[in-house]
């Protein structure tokens, strides 16, 4: 499944860029991210522990990292292995572009989702991959905009009971598990 | 190994004691340690019905249901309906109006109905066709489940009036 | 061999509405279905890996942790079994047709979510499970193909080693007049007609238990199946195993429907992990596993064109028919009994000279299809009636004119259509006239709006004609290429010594009642009454060798081969009784377990006498003619494939607001010949009739676009109840067949086919106001609204994705 979208932040293109390049402040801003570990100067190894309904899953993400022109736009894209919940692959595209004092992050996902999370997971990936995305948005929002607070590790991530249209589904993952972790985790590389 | 804890319960009528693991399922349970294999597993979640036995006194899942849950409590299974001797009057009902095929799902069916009945002892077809929805058949088409039901209501209730409808 | 409609009938058992034998255990609860049977000490449980990739090659399969974790006792990789089980094939020597090879585990490569990869072996089912989340798979994955078009497009990876593309079979067809008849015709319909993927949904999901003795190198599979005999030989064959040491035993099996009509990978794989562990091995699939492994089906594009006469005269038909069939052809049956049948069917119960066909199989990322219910028909129908509607609209005509225009008669039978099926006897026409009647289809036209509102719904009706090809022998597999499925079935029938009957049927049942209405075959011949007639099915040990109970063929191949063997058993007692009463045996009749003197009660003896006599257990002597003991074995195949009739009559009404379909009356008219008991014949066509509705208004099977099945479970995969079901009206007719032992026609699938066409036309017909074109299924409520809304029906996909 394809999805396009944006969402804006209210800092400068400069301090958004600087932010996806912390990688404990990014490791704090996913809900779920237990740990991260550099492979080469471009890939990355990291899980993330998640529960879908009644599926709880710690994904093995290998995420890669392409196509850089910093601090305008990259590609990131990987897969996350779930072991007997299933998995997640896909990638992103995203360019920072200045808007006055605040930042455009437009991105382009591709992500698709296989294995018992697709099948008996479908229903409830909406409703958790919203309250994913919905946290680390804030968090991420909060972190740019001045907040300092250190933030604590934050909760595996659960979800609500469902109320997913059938169509968001595939969208949300693909935002959610994917898009975030893996920005986050790809602007981790960025640092050298 | 996982810690097993110990219910008191009674099936069919029987009082007794096991030792269970707190994941094993009540269907189970029934099937493989008390050989009680008249419940029968068709999904494991909850939608065919098959497995339905009742649990003080209602009917319920039983493949949604832990044993562990079930300290003290009375459960009855399709083998209570008819131990020995004559079918019950619901069993017979089903047997004239040719109300199984297989027979995979009729337990549950058989279980329901007999809740149903008594609460309700003069429904019409649409009102057994809603009560029954929760049990899937994939062999009748229902046709003859529902005659059957509702003949056995007549039958039910001229043994309690003494008299025909 | 003809029957003969003798004057005893009346008395006999055949034609009884007799309630079931089967009854009594199954309501008890004392059932014995294969997950009911009590394990032998030791018994160790089989979980299988699947693949979650549609198609990718399989890179590595880490089993060092899950063999490792508590209880396991041993894990297998496809590699492993590579060299000690052959793969599945079924070639089926017929032009046009590619055979493929499915190991029994994915070596290299993974063509479907849910595909084996590995399977792991322990002390219980739920430590099992646990071992299996353990085992790591690495997929490469490759693009997946998951409908006809992107198997056939340009790009489309070849799935199978050594085939030239996807299409594993394809076949063509022209009667040499059809272009002719078609340039000529007044009057053309056509349109492209989509059928979705289904799932069979047996209520038991499947099993299998395999019980191994050293001692003698010997094997006991039971299995919940519909073919124990093939699975038996299959076993030898895959396995190089003596087949005489093999015993497969179907038990209570909790319906088919062609779901268990195929040699699985789990039976041969359990079969021979008994062998090498030296232990018995158990597999229950459970409902999610099932919908992604048991075959499914139906899911088809018909493109379809009728000629007709301006006066509505049907002259000939085009069709072509892509048939999407999964990863792996099913064994035995291959890979063209979709598509073959999906042509053979489209002239259904019509008079029609020409035809023009031409039908294949394609193969793509998605679960393995096989023989669900009908196969085919029921779309071919779908086509031929949907276009017959449209054509009477067109040429203003009557639907039912249309059809009393176009419908077999009397007249014409027997009849030979275009593909050269042969109808020797049938009731088309007077089936189409009594549910026509009985459906009020004169007083439903009379009160219908043109807005066809009434009390706030939309309300239509529809009707199709069917034909149904049972009791198919073993000349018409052979011409069908299908030589993996022998084709006839067979009957030992005994007398013992307490002059009670015991048959052995080469059959199997899943709830068709065999056990009674061939006990009441055999009760008619032997003239006993029905307690003391057992019959058993389903064990490979016992009785003789045979093919199985699918494609509507029970009473007609296993009632034949029973019908033989009783009748030869009984000319036997009479012979005895005739040479201990000294009277002819011609004139000696059987009834009531009595062997008298036709015209007198004076002259008589039992027939626990006579089976004394028979095992020398009485003073009285054997006739010199005759040998001890009383019983008969025989094989029977029938000389044509009878063909049985209906006529479904719909109606139905729709709530314009949620385009929730509601079938208010339902009526088949139907005709399956000598009718052995009446009961058991009105089941089947209930339970057909509501699969099939179940089919058109609220099943789908469905795959995301990359191949991943994502209605895998029943809260998905929706089922209609008790609360769908409408109450259906049979009518029975009798043409019996002059081409069978017995008269039998068969009859379990011909009541899905009439559903698909009648439901469809019911709905067209209501919605005539809207003006739109019924071609898609499923038909579900937001299908409905789409099409109200003067939209094409679309994709399955749009509407589910708004």
């Amino acid at each position: 499944m394809k999805e396009s979208g944006e969402f804006r932040l209210r800092a400068s293109q400069a301090r958004v860029w600087d932010a996806l390049n912390d990688p404990e402040l990014l490791q704090r801003c996913i809900p779920g991210c237990e740990s991260v570990e550099r492979i080469s100067a471009v890939e990355l190894k990291a899980t993330i522990r998640s529960k879908v309904g009644p599926i709880s899953a710690t994904f093995r993400c290998d995420v890669r990292l392409s196509d850089l022109d910093p601090p305008n736009s990259y590609r990131i894209s990987g897969q996350g292995s779930g072991g007997a919940a299933g998995f997640a692959k896909g990638g992103a595209s995203l360019k920072l572009v200045p808007d006055g004092t605040n930042t455009q992050v437009l991105y382009d996902v591709d992500a698709s989702v296989g294995g018992k999370l697709a099948q008996i997971g479908a229903r409830l990936i909406d409703a958790t991959a919203k309250k994913f995305a919905d946290e680390f948005f804030r968090n991420l929002a909060n972190a740019v905009d001045g907040a300092q607070t250190p933030q604590s590790t934050p909760p595996v991530a659960e979800t609500t009971p469902p109320v997913s249209a059938r169509g968001g589904a595939r969208r949300a993952i693909a935002l959610a598990v994917l898009a975030t972790a893996i920005i986050a985790l790809a602007a981790y590389l960025l640092t050298r | 190994m996982p810690q097993r804890h110990k219910i008191e319960l009674t099936v069919n009528g029987k009082k007794l004691q096991r030792l269970v693991e707190p994941r094993l399922l009540l269907s189970d349970f029934l099937r493989y340690e008390l050989r009680l294999t008249g419940t029968h597993v068709g999904c494991a979640h909850g939608v065919c019905g098959a497995c339905t036995v009742s649990i003080n006194g209602s009917t319920a899942r039983s493949c949604l249901t832990f044993a562990v849950q079930m300290d003290g409590a009375v459960i009855e299974t399709v083998e209570s309906l008819a131990p020995r001797g004559p079918l019950s009057l619901i069993q017979q009902a089903f047997h004239e109006h040719h109300a199984l095929q297989c027979g995979f799902c009729t337990p549950g069916f058989l279980l329901s109905t007999r809740e149903f009945l008594a609460r309700y002892p003069d429904p019409s077809d649409e009102t057994v066709r809603m009560a029954l929805r929760g049990h899937i058949c994939r062999c009748t088409g229902y046709v003859n489940i529902v005659r059957a039901v509702r003949a056995a209501a007549a039958k039910l209730k001229e043994e309690r009036t003494g008299h025909g409808s | 061999m003809a029957a003969d409609r003798d004057a005893g009938d009346e008395s006999g058992m055949i034609g009884r509405p007799l309630p079931r034998k089967e009854d009594d255990p199954l309501l008890r609860g004392l059932g014995v279905f294969i997950d009911d049977i009590q394990e032998p000490p030791g018994t160790l449980h089989a979980v299988f890996v699947m693949s979650t990739r549609a198609h990718a090659n399989v890179v590595a399969v880490d089993i060092a942790e899950a063999a490792q974790a508590e209880g396991v006792v041993a894990v297998y990789t496809g590699k492993d079994l590579a060299g000690r089980i052959k793969p599945i094939t079924a070639d089926i020597p017929q032009p046009g047709y590619q055979p493929v090879n499915r190991a029994v585990l994915a070596t290299d490569r993974v063509r479907f979510v849910g595909e084996a990869v590995a399977v792991v072996i322990a002390e219980n089912r739920y430590l099992a499970e646990d071992a299996a989340e353990l085992v790591r798979v690495d997929y490469e994955e490759l693009p997946s193909v998951i409908d006809v078009d992107q198997a056939t497009g340009p790009d489309a990876p070849r799935l199978h080693e050594g085939t030239r593309d996807n299409v594993l079979f394809q076949a063509s067809y022209r009667t040499a007049n059809v272009e002719t008849v078609f340039a000529s015709a007044d009057h053309i319909v056509r349109d492209t007609f989509q059928s979705h993927r289904l799932a069979v949904v047996a209520i038991e999901p499947r099993g299998c238990m395999a019980v191994y003795q050293r001692r003698n190198d010997s094997l006991t599979l039971w299995s919940s199946t519909q073919l124990p005999h093939t699975v038996r030989t299959a076993i030898a064959n895959l396995l190089d195993w003596d087949e005489t040491r093999l015993r497969v035993v179907a038990p209570d099996v909790g319906g088919g429907f062609g779901g268990k009509c195929s040699v699985y990978p789990e039976e041969l794989i359990v079969s021979f992990l008994a062998r090498e562990l030296n232990a018995p091995v158990k597999w229950i699939c459970d409902r999610r596993e099932d919908l992604m492994t048991t075959t499914q089906g139906r899911e088809y594009r018909f493109d379809v064109a009728l000629a007709f006469k301006r006066d509505g005269t049907l002259l000939g038909a085009k069709a072509k028919i892509d048939c999407n069939i999964g990863a792996y052809p099913s064994f035995p049956l291959g890979a063209s009994v979709e598509a073959g049948g999906a042509a053979i069917y489209l002239p259904g119960a019509y008079r029609m000279g020409e035809y023009a066909y031409e039908t294949r199989a394609i193969t793509t990322t998605t679960c393995p299809s096989g023989v669900y219910r009908a196969v085919a028909a029921p779309v071919a129908s779908l086509a031929t009636e949907s276009l017959m509607d449209r054509a009477a609209r067109e040429l203003g005509l009557d639907p039912a004119e249309i059809r009393r225009k176009n419908v077999l008669l009397p007249s014409d039978l027997p009849y030979t259509n275009a593909v050269g099926m042969r109808y020797s006897t049938g009731s088309f026409a007077t089936c189409l006239e009594r549910a026509l009647a009985h459906a009020d289809y004169v007083g439903f036209r009379r009160t219908q709006t043109d807005n066809r509102l009434r009390d706030g719904k939309l309300h239509g009706i529809g009707m199709a004609n069917v034909i149904e090809h049972t009791g198919q022998g073993t000349l018409r597999y052979r011409q069908r290429g299908i030589i993996y499925v022998p084709g006839f079935d067979g009957a030992q029938v005994k007398v013992e010594p307490n002059g009670r009957a015991i048959a052995w049927v080469s059959q199997c049942t899943q709830g068709q009642g065999h056990l009674t209405a061939f006990a009441q075959i055999v009760a008619h011949e032997l003239g006993l009454g029905m307690d003391d007639v057992t019959v058993i099915e389903g064990d490979t040990a016992f009785g003789p060798y045979g093919t199985g109970t699918f494609a509507s063929r029970g009473a007609v191949i296993a009632g034949g081969a029973t019908l033989r063997a009783s009748t030869r058993v009984a000319d036997k007692i009479r012979r005895i009784a005739g040479h201990a009463l000294n009277v002819s045996a011609g004139d000696l009749k059987l009834a009531d377990g009595r062997v008298y003197l036709s015209g007198t009660s004076e002259v008589s003896m039992s027939i626990r006498e006579v089976a004394a006599i028979a095992h020398s257990m009485d003073a009285r002597a054997l006739p010199e003619s005759d040998s001890f003991g009383l019983e008969a074995t025989e094989y029977y195949d029938p000389a044509a494939t009878p063909t049985s009739n209906a006529a479904h009559v719909a109606q139905v009404s729709i709530d314009p607001a949620t385009g929730l379909v509601t079938v208010v009356n339902y009526v088949v008219a139907h005709d399956c010949g000598r009718v052995i008991n009446p009961l058991i014949v009105e089941g089947q066509v209930h339970g057909a009739v509501v699969q099939g509705l179940s089919s058109v208004l609220s099943e789908a099977m469905r795959y995301d676009e990359t191949g991943q099945p994502i209605t895998v479970s029943l809260m998905d995969y929706l089922i209609a109840t008790a609360a769908d079901a409408p109450d259906i009206t049979v009518l029975h007719e009798e043409s019996w067949s002059p081409d069978t032992a017995g008269g039998f026609k068969g009859v379990g699938e011909g009541g899905v086919i009439g559903v698909l066409p009648a439901v469809a036309n019911a709905i067209a017909d209501a919605l005539v106001p809207f003006g739109c074109k019924i071609n898609r299924l499923p038909l579900l409520p937001q299908a409905i609204v789409a099409l109200m809304g003067s939209r094409s029906a679309g994709s399955l996909e749009d509407i589910h994705n708004p």
